[in-house]
């Protein structure tokens, strides 16, 4: 299956621009990260399709995954 | 080898003369660094400005005491022979001479690892072949 | 070391200054910026005192990092007591100001009393005067910076009020470097019912740490290991809009006064959007990472706008265009106005007028009325005579106190309690009303792994998080470099040449808790007034990620209580003399 991922801000210059990631049917976030070139513990929060999600959350065909750094303060 | 600004890089945080200031002087006062960078707004631009010793060599011409020479890509003064006429504060065009209660300061690149570039947190500040 | 050992207090009505020596023991249990400032205010200031009377003080703090090569060190602290609430009040204010004013030989001012025609204060180094403002009366903050710095060189600093600090509004702001302020609270009320327009600044002379070498290489080792890192390296690549995106995909954006937590627009306000009119990055004095983004567009320009404007003054009132969230931000900017705050009271206007309550000509989403409204608060004119109010008050006159957003007066920042329970605990605890500088539990719960919808475990976190932004902002560093107190511990050890460790900062971090609490406790404070609006109780959040989520009152009421447990304080929400005496208040 294919997934979209997209990162935000610093992690940019890990994953620039909008990629195209081919995984096992049934894989999740976690199987999505292992295969990017981003640290972990650089990742914060992951959005699928537009909402917050868990990094055990499977992932399905046409999936749209955004990773966010940690942000503190507002 | 020389300094280079690149404005498009300086975010105006002054690091760079905390560091010069921190470790020429052993106290931070950025109005006495042998630099400067200045990030203001005037009228809907943002502008930003920086001066760095360029080796142009107008201070060791103009020095009346022959306390000031260039040698080894970095510029020399010698405390002794200065009288405090202040001449190469004046005349330095980047003017980056800081006149002190006695003497001057002036910047020597740090012995090739120049501070400034060492803080700088964005590359504005390069340390590079003259061309 | 790293003090100047001077304070400068100056009385306006004598127009007269003095300098004193820095209150040693003061110094060493709350080391600076926002701990020493309400220390000395809790020691100086009457019970009672009108907020906008002569009584009241106005402090500028400076920290031990400020002025050093410590990285974000570049914020001054404010403290006054409140217009807004009549709680305690600091702020804090970036720029280029704090140390200038370190530099020019002081580690505090404080201004007493009332100038007897409007003035303001020049602090050339030594010589501090006390001049006409004169035709800068009236004026916008940024014609009045512009002038003043025309008159005294580029190396000046200038604080400044606009017209809303002048007429005394509960939301008016302080401003510097044009679009930097001291935004909560009133502060700028404060300092317009002083008479004072501006303070000035310059400062040519030096600072030093006890253990100049090795400081400077510490902070070198943290600035490359530690703050240049892809944990803080958000507010350079983006600034605060990033956190659109984040509230929005966790649904606490506020969004039509409260009523939502996810705003259909958000697309045209968050970080791409930002970006793409971002025409370059400003930062504080010493900062590495340089989170101004200074924004234009065809007719408007501001260095902004931040999160909070985003969203109070954006998809809290229903505004989804960008240039006119800038515009509103620069005359927010211009007129001396909290963002915040009069997001907040737009919306509030925009919920009365559509619910039939009170008709203010103004909708959700509507933005022609929507622009008039600051130069309608700053100048009182027109509906703005009510609305500068603000909510609460308004609420009290009309109607709506179950979505009047505010704790104490102070109205709600940008994160929905109702997706993130312990902001709710966060807004109804902190000192100054409701506030999201004093905890920001929003990073562990809705942006992090800990479940925001339970009362479990928040207590604890809302206080460790309290502490560590009370001393942080004590040192002064800024909120966005997210280091340990091991770290402020070291590099504060090297600046002042006092032994500190990390528990050390935790305990002065609890004093400076504390003593703020006791300052609103004399002024008649208790648990009575650590409450929410009825709105995020009673009402569900209308739709998106959050849909359906309230914050029952038994939760809340829990948190509260754990809150209180844990923190030595009555059931009353009191500090007891114990706790006085154990923290040496």
């Amino acid at each position: 299956m294919k997934v979209t991922v997209t990162a935000n801000g610093p992690l940019k210059k890990y994953l620039a621009g909008t990629h195209t990631v081919e995984l096992e049917k049934g894989s999740d976030l976690r199987d999505l990260l292992a295969n990017l070139a981003v640290p972990g513990d650089s990742v914060s929060l992951l959005v699928l399709n537009g909402q917050k999600a868990t990094i055990g959350q499977e992932l399905h065909d046409g999936d749209l995954v955004t990773i966010y750094p940690p942000v503190c303060g507002g | 080898m020389g300094l280079k600004f690149i404005s498009d890089n300086c975010i105006g945080c002054k690091l760079c003369q905390l560091a010069c200031t921190g470790v020429k002087d052993a106290n931070f006062n950025p109005s006495q660094a042998r630099l400067s960078v200045t990030s203001y707004y005037s009228r809907d631009q943002l502008c930003v400005t920086g001066r760095v010793c360029t080796l142009c060599g107008v201070c060791v011409e103009a020095c009346p005491a022959d306390a000031i020479s260039l040698t080894g890509n970095a510029l020399h003064y010698n405390f002794e022979l200065c009288t405090s006429c202040n001449i190469c504060v004046e005349t330095c065009p980047e003017k980056v001479i800081v006149a002190c209660s006695e003497g001057v300061a002036i910047c020597d690149l740090c012995g090739g690892e120049p501070n400034c570039v060492k803080w700088c947190p964005h590359q504005a500040l390069v340390y590079r072949e003259v061309v | 070391m790293s003090y100047q050992n001077c304070v400068l207090r100056i009385n306006l009505a004598g127009k007269t200054s003095a300098k004193e020596p820095l209150q040693q023991q003061w110094a060493a249990n709350y080391l600076g910026g926002k701990g020493l400032g309400i220390k000395y205010l809790y020691e100086e200031l009457k019970p009672g005192t009108d907020p906008l009377s002569p009584g009241n003080k106005l402090m500028l703090l400076t920290g031990p990092f400020t002025g050093t090569i410590v990285p974000c060190s570049g914020k001054l602290a404010l403290i006054a007591k409140s217009p807004a609430t009549n709680t305690i009040l600091d702020c804090s204010i970036g720029g280029h100001i704090a140390s200038t004013l370190k530099y020019a030989g002081y580690d505090a001012v404080i201004i007493e009393d009332k100038a007897q025609e409007p003035s303001y204060i020049l602090i050339d180094n030594d010589a501090v005067d006390i001049l006409p403002a004169g035709e800068l009366w009236g004026k916008g903050s940024h014609t009045t910076e512009t002038l003043l710095l025309k008159t005294y060189g580029h190396d000046a600093k200038v604080l400044s009020i606009g017209p809303a600090g002048e007429n005394l509004l509960p939301m008016a702001c302080i401003s510097s470097d044009y679009y930097r302020q001291a935004g909560r609270g009133g502060i700028g009320a404060v300092m317009g019912s002083k008479n004072i327009k501006a303070i000035v600044v310059k400062g040519s002379g030096s600072v030093a740490a006890a253990n100049m070498p090795e400081l400077i290489n510490k902070a070198h080792h943290f600035l490359r290991e530690d703050l240049l890192t892809d944990t803080n390296l958000w507010a350079y690549t983006d600034g605060t809009p990033m956190i659109v995106d984040l509230a929005q995909a966790t649904g606490i954006l506020p969004t039509n006064n409260f009523q939502s937590g996810t705003f259909d627009g958000y697309g045209s306000l968050n970080a791409e959007a930002v970006r793409k009119t971002r025409f370059g990055k400003k930062g504080c004095f010493s900062c590495a990472l340089g989170c101004g983004n200074f924004s234009r567009m065809a007719n408007t320009r501001v260095e902004g706008p931040e999160y909070e404007t985003l969203a109070l003054c954006g998809s809290n009132c229903g505004i989804s265009d960008l240039e006119a969230i800038i515009e509103f931000n620069r005359l927010c900017d211009d007129l001396g106005l909290d963002t915040i705050s009069a997001g907040n009271i737009t919306a509030f206007a925009m919920e009365l007028t559509e619910k039939g309550i009170k008709d203010f000509g103004m909708r959700f989403g509507d933005i022609r009325e929507y622009l008039t409204v600051p130069a309608k608060l700053a100048y009182r004119d027109g509906s703005g005579a009510e609305l500068a109010l603000g909510v609460k008050e308004l609420s009290k006159r009309y109607g709506g106190s179950e979505f009047a957003m505010h704790v104490k007066g102070l109205e709600f920042p940008g994160y929905e309690p109702r997706g993130s329970w312990g902001m709710g605990l966060a807004y109804a605890t902190a000192d100054r009303g409701a506030c999201h500088m004093r905890s920001w539990p929003v990073a562990s719960e809705a942006f992090g792994d800990v479940d925001p919808y339970t009362a479990e475990g928040k207590a604890q976190l809302v206080i460790g998080l309290q502490h560590y932004n009370a001393v942080k902002f004590s040192t002064i560093l800024c909120d966005f470099w997210a280091l340990s107190l091991e770290t402020m511990a070291e590099m504060l050890t090297l600046t002042t040449g006092n032994e500190t460790s990390a528990a050390q900062l935790e305990e002065i971090g609890e004093r400076v808790v504390n003593i703020a609490r006791l300052f609103n406790q004399r002024e008649g404070f208790d648990r009575n007034n650590d409450t929410l609006p009825e709105r995020i109780f009673n009402e569900y959040i209308t739709d998106g990620a959050t849909a359906g989520k309230n914050l029952p009152r038994g939760d809340f009421e829990k948190m509260l209580a754990d809150y209180y447990a844990i923190r030595g304080w009555d059931t009353d929400g009191k500090v007891p003399g114990s706790k006085i005496a154990s923290l040496s208040l």
